[in-house]
């Protein structure tokens, strides 16, 4: 039989069973004698245990190595000299040049361009209206005024809009005064 | 260019009325004061509006609210924008309204740019969005 401080020391150690625990466990009575006048179910109840963690770790490093594990891919580019200085200097600077800083840096910049580059941009069309019905439509003012004058429709007659809505009210900002 | 003026951030810009062919000015260029808290394109001193026969175009009313919560209605049409030292052309809202006195370049002119005011190396960097 174990004797009673041993016996709360095998507790402490299982309490979490985590496989390094467990280790800890079987090492300890590997060294110990009192090993061989402990329960013999309960060694085999420990075995299990330990044959279960590992069988867990397994599972979970494959997963880690084969689906979960990101890919990376070596990639050359070419930079200005200077932007490449630059670069080199702050990753010196501010990561004392730390292995996959350089990489990482060039990681987080590049996604921070796609995802700036990806935000659908609204296009603009300006409309000329006349009694509220559309005479010319095109994407830019200069392209209305051309369609306009090829139509023979008098710019001062439609009223100009934008597919872009024109807010009622708008702060004027801090410059603005009444007169 | 854009820089500040008395720590006043301004840009050079020309105006153009696409439907009459006017310029402003006809020559170089004109300073705006750049306002982040305006939230429109462009407003204009009124004699500038006519000047670029802005007026003569069907206008739009709407009502601006000042800093001290004052309301005025300001009147406007379509016109472009002119950056000269960038070659850019914006088309936009251009209003006016009486009593202004210099010409007010948005947050919604602004929005087509990555701005940088830089006050400690005194620079405004203005670079058109990728």
């Amino acid at each position: 039989m174990l004797h009673r401080k041993e016996r709360q020391r095998v507790q402490r150690l299982i309490s979490p069973p985590t496989g390094l625990r467990v280790l800890a466990i079987l090492h300890h009575y590997s060294r110990s004698t009192s090993v061989f006048s402990f329960d013999a179910s309960k060694i085999v109840g420990l075995k299990r245990l330990f044959l279960g963690v590992l069988r867990n770790l397994y599972v979970i490093f494959t997963y880690i190595f084969l689906v979960g594990a990101e890919r990376v891919v070596n990639l050359t580019v070419s930079m200005s000299a200077e932007t490449v200085e630059k670069l080199r200097r702050t990753i010196r600077e501010r990561y004392a040049s730390r292995r996959g800083a350089l990489s990482g840096l060039v990681e987080e910049a590049v996604l921070e361009a796609l995802g700036r580059l990806e935000t659908p941009t609204q296009t603009e069309k300006f409309r000329a209206l006349k009694d509220d019905s559309i005479v010319a439509e095109a994407d830019s003012l200069k392209q209305l005024a051309s369609r306009l004058k090829d139509l023979r429709v008098d710019s001062r007659s439609v009223r100009i809009i934008s597919s872009v809505h024109l807010a009622p009210v708008a702060r004027a900002g801090f410059r603005s005064r009444k007169a | 260019m854009s820089a500040f003026l008395n720590l006043t951030p301004i840009v050079q810009i020309v105006l153009e009325n696409p439907f009459s062919g006017t310029l402003y000015p006809p020559d170089g260029s004109v300073v705006a004061t750049i306002d982040s808290g305006y939230e429109g394109f462009l407003t204009i001193p009124m004699n500038l509006f006519e000047q670029l026969r802005l007026d003569e175009l069907q206008q739009t009313s709407r009502t601006l609210v000042l800093a001290n919560g004052e309301v005025l209605t300001s009147k406007g049409t379509y016109a472009t924008l002119r950056l000269p030292h960038l070659s850019v052309k914006l088309d936009g809202f251009v209003e006016t309204y009486r009593g202004l006195d210099e010409i007010i370049l948005g947050v919604e002119a602004l929005s087509h740019f990555n701005a940088i005011l830089d006050y400690c190396s005194r620079r405004v960097s203005l670079r058109t969005c990728p």
